[in-house]
């Protein structure tokens, strides 16, 4: 019963508009008063919630991810990346795909792999004959790589609220990242061949080498960040505040592109973007208690059981759920409300919660640009100026292509967890 | 009114909130450098740490209340227009007061709480770490007040022309 009016109450109050941590927390609060529970109870959760240090890896990714924008980090990555595949068939596509993935390994967001990469290439790929509706699609597929290759916040999250190791979460995240990157390039390359869009452009390594030393400090981020973290140096909270200390010093003093009003914008933006994520994870961590207390991670059991009884039907399900999940609403908020109740239900089917943070993740990417309402879509469209049924049209091949990688990954944990395993 | 008083809160709350967070980061970066070249490490500099942090988040829930940008599902809304489209947002502003004002009273019980307590290393009362989550609801409280008054004047200026035609 008690279960029923919290999923009920936080149902009317979502389709009502409110936003998605306080429709949890209206549900949560309206739930504990009927069981009369003290509400005190609530707020505890709230502060225990950003009262550790793994939580602060999330305001320092995004900070280092908000100042990076506001230097010539993005345009160094791109003209490397096209330096280096502007001479195959596609090769602007192409360059899309790497340099988001390069984006990916410096911020942790796939909104702003989005928005970074596409404002430069979505009009640099017009300008060589690329239909906006194309160039606009590869960006959003080749974005949610975003949240897949570490660091992600997502997955910061996932380890904050299910308390798995964030290190070996990122571990996890860089095969099935690299193979999804990798698979929208091969697939760039044929869709470009076919169609014949754009012009190809002579390898030069002379070109090759001046935009590698031009992007140096840019490059040398993922090698600070994700070597600072496997080697053992430094944990994955530290290294995110490497991260923002080392993009504000690139961006200020060798762009000199930071001035202190706009960084104070920065802050207040990164500040913003923070809180979105961890107001959710906040007001989820009672909507998850009470839904616990329930045994509804028990019952779900049950019934995942009752349809059968091997892992398999269990993350088919869960892929499904995770799917529409990730249309509605952000990644971050989707683990922070379904993992706690997932993982308890995976252990019993003796699932690695390491494997399942990695795989709610390339689900919820997935999520990010399934029509209709997969809001990387809309970024984009917004980016490219070009309607979203067109930036729909264009994505089709990847989205397919994707949930077989999903599928793939889905079949293969141990590709997934071959890295993190190799980490003790 | 209420415009005026919350302009002027929260443009002293971006400062402090500003002011906090580059403090933060460098103060964090000075503690990390410090533990792997010189060995040392204060865990009192890493309470303190958390203490920012948690003022950060708390009070910028606000700011971003204030900024409209904490996510929800829209399609219902978007389907309303004029006077049914400010009544839903009327709702929601009151349902989001609601949650304020129990996350207030119930965080001015466990700040009380926490001012029997001391930190593990700052030997400061926990109140300080706790009162954040009040404050903060307080704050976007004000936002919601603030949103009320103009959505009820709206409200009442459309009745007011719909009689009129």
């Amino acid at each position: 019963m008690t279960a029923l009016i919290l999923l009920g109450v936080f149902a009317v109050t979502l389709f009502l508009s409110v936003p998605v941590a306080a429709a949890l927390g209206v549900a949560t609060a309206v739930s504990l008063s009927l069981d009369g529970i003290p509400l005190f109870m609530m707020v505890q959760r709230m502060m225990t919630q950003i009262n550790t240090f793994t939580i602060m890896a999330i305001l320092f990714f995004v900070l280092s991810g908000e100042i990076m924008c506001k230097g010539t980090m993005t345009e160094k990555l791109v003209n490397f990346s096209e330096a280096l595949v502007g001479h195959i068939s596609g090769g602007l596509a192409i360059t899309a795909g790497v340099a988001a993935a390069f984006f990916s390994a410096l911020s942790g967001s796939s909104a702003a792999t989005c928005a970074s990469i596409g404002t430069i290439m979505i009009e640099k790929m017009s300008q060589r004959g690329y239909p906006k509706g194309y160039s606009s699609g590869v960006i959003a597929s080749a974005g949610i790589t975003g949240i897949v290759i570490p660091p992600s916040v997502t997955l910061v999250v996932y380890g904050v609220v299910t308390g798995t190791s964030v290190r070996k979460l990122f571990a996890a995240g860089i095969v099935p990242g690299i193979v999804m990157a990798g698979a929208m390039c091969v697939l760039s390359y044929f869709i470009s061949k076919k169609k014949g869009y754009g012009t190809v452009q002579k390898f030069d390594l002379n070109k090759v080498w001046f935009t590698f030393k031009k992007g140096i400090f840019v490059l040398a981020m993922p090698i600070i960040v994700l070597g600072g973290i496997y080697s053992g140096i430094v944990t994955p909270n530290e290294a995110s505040v490497i991260a923002a200390v080392y993009a504000y010093f690139v961006t200020k003093f060798i762009d000199k592109a930071l001035p202190w009003k706009v960084m104070k914008k920065v802050l207040i933006k990164s500040i913003v973007n923070t809180t979105v994520v961890i107001f959710v994870i906040q007001m989820a961590a009672g909507f998850s208690w009470v839904l616990t207390n329930a045994r509804i991670p028990h019952m779900l059991g049950e019934l995942s059981a009752s349809i059968g009884d091997n892992s398999i039907v269990f993350l088919i399900l869960v892929n499904i759920l995770l799917l529409i999940a990730g249309m509605l609403i952000t990644g971050s908020g989707a683990v922070s409300i379904l993992a706690p109740i997932l993982l308890p239900v995976a252990v019993g089917y003796g699932i690695d919660p390491v494997f399942l943070g990695a795989l709610m993740i390339v689900n919820l990417a997935i999520g990010y640009i399934t029509p209709p309402v997969g809001v990387d879509l809309y970024i984009v469209s917004s980016i490219g100026k070009v309607s979203v049924e067109s930036v729909i049209k264009n994505i089709i091949p990847y989205l397919i292509l994707l949930l077989i990688i999903l599928m793939f990954i889905t079949y293969t944990p141990a590709i997934t967890l071959f890295l993190p395993n190799m980490i003790n | 009114m209420i415009s005026k008083v919350n302009e002027a809160v929260f443009k002293f709350v971006e400062n402090v909130i500003v002011i906090l967070l580059f403090g933060l980061t460098s103060v964090a970066f000075l503690q990390l450098t410090s533990r792997y070249l010189l060995r040392y490490s204060n865990a009192g500099i890493d309470e303190l740490i958390r203490l920012a942090f948690v003022w950060v988040v708390a009070t910028g829930s606000a700011i971003t209340f204030r900024k409209k940008s904490h996510v929800g599902i829209t399609f219902f809304a978007n389907t309303l227009k004029g006077k049914k489209r400010i009544l839903l947002d009327i709702i929601v502003n009151i349902i989001l007061s609601a949650l304020m004002i129990t996350i207030i009273k119930a965080g001015i019980g466990m700040t009380q709480m926490g001012a029997t307590q001391i930190s593990t290393y700052l030997g400061i009362s926990i109140a300080y770490f706790y009162s954040c989550i009040p404050t903060g609801a307080f704050l976007s409280l004000l936002v919601f007040v603030e949103e009320l008054t103009k959505l009820i004047k709206q409200f009442l200026l459309e009745a007011n022309q719909e009689e009129g035609v």
